[in-house]
């Protein structure tokens, strides 16, 4: 029992990091049709500017709002510079355009901070457990992580629903022509999506990093593969489905690399992606059924 | 010479000699260090001119070859030590058994593969490739018995005829020849195939899969046929980099090497054979370069690839060999304009 | 004598395919002017060449007073100009409020979604169907209450002109007849101007005070409607019916 509670404390806690990844990814998705394969990187780039402003200035925090900033900052440049041209092209080539820059970022940040300094992300708050009658439950760190997550969740939810930036921002990515018509200006609305989901990747790469060793420009290869994971099996056209895909990848492959072995994470989230590309390649919450009519 | 411009056959026949009396005088002519480059060179090409067909001749992508490269290297690994001599190392016609093993086995897993594949589309399949390429180290350190994890397995080395020894030839030399003559037999056979009616309906099915069927083919088959081709030139670039680096392990089949090999097939120019050979050239020797000729970070090659990968895609999607069929002021070969389809 | 919308000369096309050549029209302030023309006579990309969808390649376009021809797509509904698409363009994934809200996202200022709310009211109350369906999915209504949609979305933004593209296509003809005689309606008792393309002839001019015919790219032939309705030769060679 005791062994399935932190199984599952932890499922949560990485589940809601892959779906801040999830959410950067289905936020591109929906309004390009372009799936970013240099996420992963980009949010790297954001953990090492937080590295480099707390190490300058002693504050945690101060570092992840740098790190918040940089994320928007990166996601429009990257938009700007390299994905804008790239978003009309055929599909294989924005995949290879996203795949050079995943090289480029991570080549970059290898140059620019040497190997002879090891560096961490310190966790916001403990990660040690509160104890309920001798049962180790969840840490500081985990309700940290998770109320993070949810809270972008939510700011970007409202951002995309409720508000009218985030009408012009659905308009545009549905149908841009009409959007324009409407007075939209639709390449600033990519632009800002494009930022958002920097920050949501900022925001994924803060809270993953502390669970790693040492922060790396590869550190988030991995993440951003279980990332892709949750939102292929939410639907990549979904946000509520990339949270629930987040949450849901998260929970399985605690259990089986608790259960199993830690060894098989990837191998298991391999075959998950597979499992559910073959099953229900829409995904459980895509809206795809709607395109198409 | 009409002969020549008349048959395919004889035409790739002979571009293939040239590749191979090019190839083994550079061998015949360098020290081992240098070898050890054109092995790996070779070896690259091995496996881009698989992707090429794969990418560029039939439209699907594959960002974790290094995951077939590694099952070659490790049937080579499995196959090989217990056949070594008393020196433990093997003769080369156990090596070429080995390889020809290498590419039964990922062939075989490649169609497998492919029959998922099948069933995917542009992104997606690039995901699922690379979820596969990262699932790697966890299989072999969880199958530990069988593939002793993150450690490796340890590949002979082949055997040096007496011949060649006393010629002042190097165990590296006899890599690199064996490498050469692979990437030889692998051009010619993907030149073959490119056009023949496999290629034009690999190439039928990347243009426009509807009108594909509507003509009577299987999209699906010849989808799984074009994974099945890339994998077996991949299955002999990794048994080739696992007999350079004498072993498999996951490190060096990874992200980086998967990257590395797709980069060389754009920067080439995809779906293009000698774009494959010049994209390998790029790759492996800006590698040389940057890192042991100019001493630059040990980055920069991967800053600069990535860089051109960018470019490339944006600015010339035909690569290298477009550029120098531009240059030669011929009409494009359709073959080397994979965008130009839609 | 000034007509809100003036277009000389234009030239259109995609890439090197010319499509329009040398269109001229002139629609004056609250009258319908219905273009005509059979199934690719060029009609649907006049239009875009007018909003800007498609970059004309000469020719100027006037639009009260002012030259529209080279304004980015975004700048022409603030100045009363808009353009409903072929098929409506109703945003399948948003519900038929949100479409609304759309019509007025370009205002600005204090006063912008209270004068939004009140437009989307009176949409409402010309289409009590839209009411009743404000929650629903633009993919979840049927092909008349799209088009609905669309010309209500359109009539939030208050425009001075509309541009509508075969608002009748794929309907049936009692939902032609609504919309025709709205338009009409909205004519008479707002003064809006309309610019109309359709290959429902007998519809169009129904209601059109001019009419202009283009078959290839081209004018054949303009006047009033009622004179083209009555021109049987005319209807013949280029109307089919």
């Amino acid at each position: 029992m005791e062994r399935f509670i932190l199984f599952t404390v932890n499922g949560f806690a990485f589940g809601a990091i892959y779906a801040s990844v999830a959410l950067a990814l289905v936020i591109i998705w929906r309004a390009t049709r372009v799936l970013n394969f240099a996420q992963g990187a980009q949010a790297v780039a954001s953990a090492y500017v937080a590295w480099s402003v707390t190490d300058a200035t002693g504050s945690f925090w101060l570092g992840v709002l740098a790190a918040l900033v940089s994320g928007l900052v990166i996601g429009a440049l990257v938009q700007l510079t390299v994905f804008r041209k790239a978003e009309s092209m055929p599909h294989l080539n924005a995949v290879i355009v996203g795949v050079g820059l995943l090289i480029l970022i991570q080549a970059v940040l290898g140059m620019a901070y040497s190997v002879e300094t090891t560096r961490t992300i310190d966790a916001a708050f403990s990660s040690s457990k509160w104890q309920v009658a001798g049962t180790p439950l969840v840490s500081p760190q985990d309700v940290f992580v998770l109320g993070s997550v949810l809270l972008v969740m939510a700011g970007i939810g409202y951002l995309m629903a409720k508000t009218p930036v985030g009408l012009r921002m659905r308009a545009a990515a549905f149908a841009p022509d009409t959007a324009r018509l409407m007075g939209v200006k639709v390449s600033r609305m990519l632009t800002l999506g494009w930022a958002v989901a920097g920050l949501a990747g900022a925001v994924a790469a803060i809270l993953v990093v502390p669970t790693s060793a040492e922060l790396t420009p590869q550190v988030m290869d991995g993440v951003f593969v279980l990332g892709f994971t949750a939102a292929v099996v939410g639907g990549l056209d979904s946000l509520v489905g990339a949270v629930v895909g987040g949450l849901g990848v998260g929970l399985v492959l605690s259990y089986t690399s608790g259960y199993l072995s830690s060894d098989l994470l990837y191998p298991a989230a391999l075959v998950l992606l597979i499992v559910i590309l073959l099953v229900k390649p829409e995904g459980l919450f895509s809206a795809a059924q709607a395109r198409r009519v | 010479m009409n002969v020549l411009r008349s048959s395919t056959l004889l035409r790739n026949l002979a571009a293939t000699a040239i590749f191979l009396v090019i190839g083994f005088l550079a061998v015949y002519s360098v020290d081992e260090y240098t070898a050890g480059t054109v092995a790996k060179l070779a070896l690259y090409i091995c496996a881009a001119l698989g992707l090429t067909v794969l990418v560029g001749g039939n439209g699907q992508i594959s960002l974790g070859h290094a995951a077939l490269m590694a099952i070659g290297a490790y049937t080579m690994a499995k196959f090989l030590p217990s056949r070594t001599d008393d020196f433990g190392q093997v003769s080369i016609g156990v090596i070429v058994v080995g390889l020809i093993l290498a590419i039964a086995v990922t062939t075989l897993v490649g169609a497998v593969i492919g029959v998922a594949a099948a069933r995917l589309r542009g992104p997606y399949l690039a995901g699922a490739t690379l979820a596969l390429g990262v699932a790697v180290p966890g299989v072999t350190t969880y199958f530990h018995d069988t593939f002793n994890g993150e450690q490796g397995l340890p590949i002979p080395v082949p055997r040096l005829p007496a011949s060649l020894e006393s010629a002042g030839w190097t165990i590296g030399h006899v890599v690199a020849l064996i490498a050469i003559a692979c990437a030889a037999v692998a051009l010619l056979l993907m030149a073959n195939l490119k056009r023949s009616a496999v290629g034009r309906h690999l190439a039928a099915v990347r243009d426009h899969e509807i009108s594909a069927q509507l003509c009577g083919l299987s999209v699906p088959r010849e989808q799984v046929r074009a994974f099945a081709f890339s994998a077996a030139t991949a299955g002999v670039g990794g048994g080739l980099l696992g007999l350079v680096i004498q072993g498999a392990n996951p490190h060096s089949f990874g992200l980086v090497l998967s990257l590395s090999v797709l980069g060389a097939v754009v920067i080439g120019g995809l779906g293009s054979l000698r774009g494959a050979i010049w994209g390998s050239i790029v790759v492996v020797y800006l590698d040389l370069i940057l890192k042991d000729e100019l001493k630059v970070d040990p980055n920069a090659p991967a800053a600069a690839y990535g860089l051109l990968l960018i470019v490339v895609m944006l600015a010339m999607p035909g690569g290298i060999q477009g550029l120098l069929t531009r240059l030669g002021g011929r009409l494009p070969r359709r073959s080397a304009q994979p965008q130009g389809g839609n | 004598m000034t007509a809100l919308l003036e277009v000389e000369g234009l030239n259109s096309g995609y890439g090197r395919l010319q499509v329009l050549h040398d269109f001229s029209v002139a629609v004056e302030q609250s009258t319908i002017t219905a273009v005509l023309g059979a199934n690719g006579a060029g009609k649907s990309t006049m239009l875009k060449s007018l909003s800007g969808l498609v970059r004309p390649t000469s020719g100027k376009v006037v639009f009260d007073g002012e030259d529209i021809t080279k304004l980015p797509v975004e700048a022409l509904i603030q100045r009363g100009f808009t353009h409903v698409p072929e098929g409506g363009g109703v945003i399948p994934e948003l519900t038929v409020e949100e479409n609304l809200r759309l019509g007025g996202l370009w205002r600005t200022g204090p006063s912008a979604a209270k004068t939004t709310a009140d437009a989307i009211d009176e949409v409402y109350d010309l289409f009590e169907r839209l009411r009743e369906r404000r929650t629903f999915h633009g993919h979840q209504l049927s092909g008349g209450e799209r088009q609905m949609l669309a010309l209500g979305r359109a009539l939030v933004a208050k425009p001075k002109m509309v541009l509508l593209d075969e608002p009748s296509l794929g309907l049936a003809p009692p939902i032609v007849a609504r919309i025709m005689a709205l338009l009409r309606d909205l004519r008479d008792q707002q003064g809006l101007t309309v610019l109309l393309v359709e290959q429902n002839v007998g519809s169009a001019l129904g209601i059109a005070d001019e009419g202009v015919v283009i078959s290839v790219g081209k004018v054949v032939t303009r006047g009033p409607a009622a004179d083209l309705q009555s021109d049987v030769k005319l209807r013949h060679a280029y109307l089919g019916f």
